[in-house]
């Protein structure tokens, strides 16, 4: 080997990865952008807000609500009276009638209006829950 | 070495299978860039200069045929590309006198052995860095990548034998430099 091949060996061994420079991290990708190559991205689906027991739950939940209403207005209970039996008693439910009754006809939407709102709460509560 | 993913990369690049570009531009964008960054010397244009080498490369790749090695190839393509945008000639083509053999090699590469790595390195691209512009590209080309005198001359379009003279040329001012920086006397060495 001569000197200059033991020169030029020596300083190759020596520059062999420090004269390499690196672009950008990206480069890849725009060099691709740039010819309308780019990959793709898969779509995200979107998580579901709510998992499949949180649903059952609040299903159920509304399920409640309707049966409390059914029970309501067929009746069924000493305390509360039918809205149907105020029906039937009164023909056509006039506001006069309906005022006459009035005490037994607030004290069923109170009940239905709370149950509704207790619902409610319960329903974002779960969600709040599962949610987090 | 013969790179036969490479190949098959090309030829499905040819018959228009243009995702497979990113294996090229993953493989190359490295060398592309540095051989970008040496003629510019700015970061963000040789950035640009590679971008632009690579669009060029895949508009052009039906026209290479496999005769010479792909990277030479390229590097051509991207040095051509950045000493466009310098617009100035790099390189001179006039004829330079041979300079003389080296000397006391032995003594230099044991000085630079007794050094750290870093510091060596250190040393090495300092010395580098001294040289005029024409002669720092082509040291950078010729000592990057095992890159033989033909290949320089392929990439700079040079004829062969003038690159042959201005790395012997340009070798031995990178000695000189690299004497004085580490302390030996040049006289006991040329």
């Amino acid at each position: 080997m001569n000197q200059e091949e033991k020169f030029d060996r020596s300083i190759r061994n020596i520059l062999r990865e420090d004269l390499v420079e690196q672009p950008t991290v990206n480069f890849t990708n725009k060099v691709m952008e740039h010819l309308g190559l780019q990959r793709v991205q898969p779509v995200k689906t979107p998580k579901p807000l709510l998992s499949s027991k949180a649903k059952i739950a609040i299903a159920a939940g509304y399920l409640l609500v309707i049966a409390l209403i059914i029970l309501f207005v067929k009746g069924g209970s000493a305390t509360v009276p039918s809205y149907l039996e105020i029906f039937t008693k009164f023909k056509l439910p006039t506001l006069g009638s309906l005022i006459q009754v009035n005490s037994q006809i607030l004290t069923m939407l109170v009940v239905l209006m709370t149950g509704g709102w207790i619902l409610a709460g319960i329903d974002r509560l779960l969600k709040k829950i599962i949610l987090r | 070495m013969k790179d036969e993913l490479e190949e098959i990369v090309i030829e499905k690049l040819k018959k228009g299978e243009a995702h497979a570009f990113r294996y090229i531009v993953d493989k190359y964008k490295t060398y592309v860039f540095t051989v970008s960054l040496k003629v510019l010397r700015n970061r963000e244009e040789a950035e640009e200069s590679s971008q632009d080498t690579f669009m060029k490369v895949f508009k052009s790749i039906h026209d290479f045929r496999f005769d010479s090695k792909f990277s030479t190839w390229l590097y051509r393509i991207a040095f051509n590309n950045a000493v466009a945008r310098t617009r100035k000639k790099i390189l001179t083509t006039e004829p330079i006198e041979e300079a003389e053999t080296l000397k006391n090699v032995s003594e230099l590469t044991g000085a630079l052995d007794n050094l750290s790595r870093e510091e060596r390195v250190r040393q090495v691209k300092k010395a580098v860095e001294r040289l005029n512009e024409e002669d720092a590209i082509l040291i950078n080309l010729y000592y990057w990548q095992e890159n033989s005198i033909a290949d320089v001359a392929v990439i700079t379009g040079l004829d062969e034998n003038l690159v042959k003279v201005k790395i012997h040329r340009a070798r031995h001012k990178l000695h000189k430099h690299l004497s004085e920086f580490l302390g030996l006397k040049i006289e006991d060495l040329l």
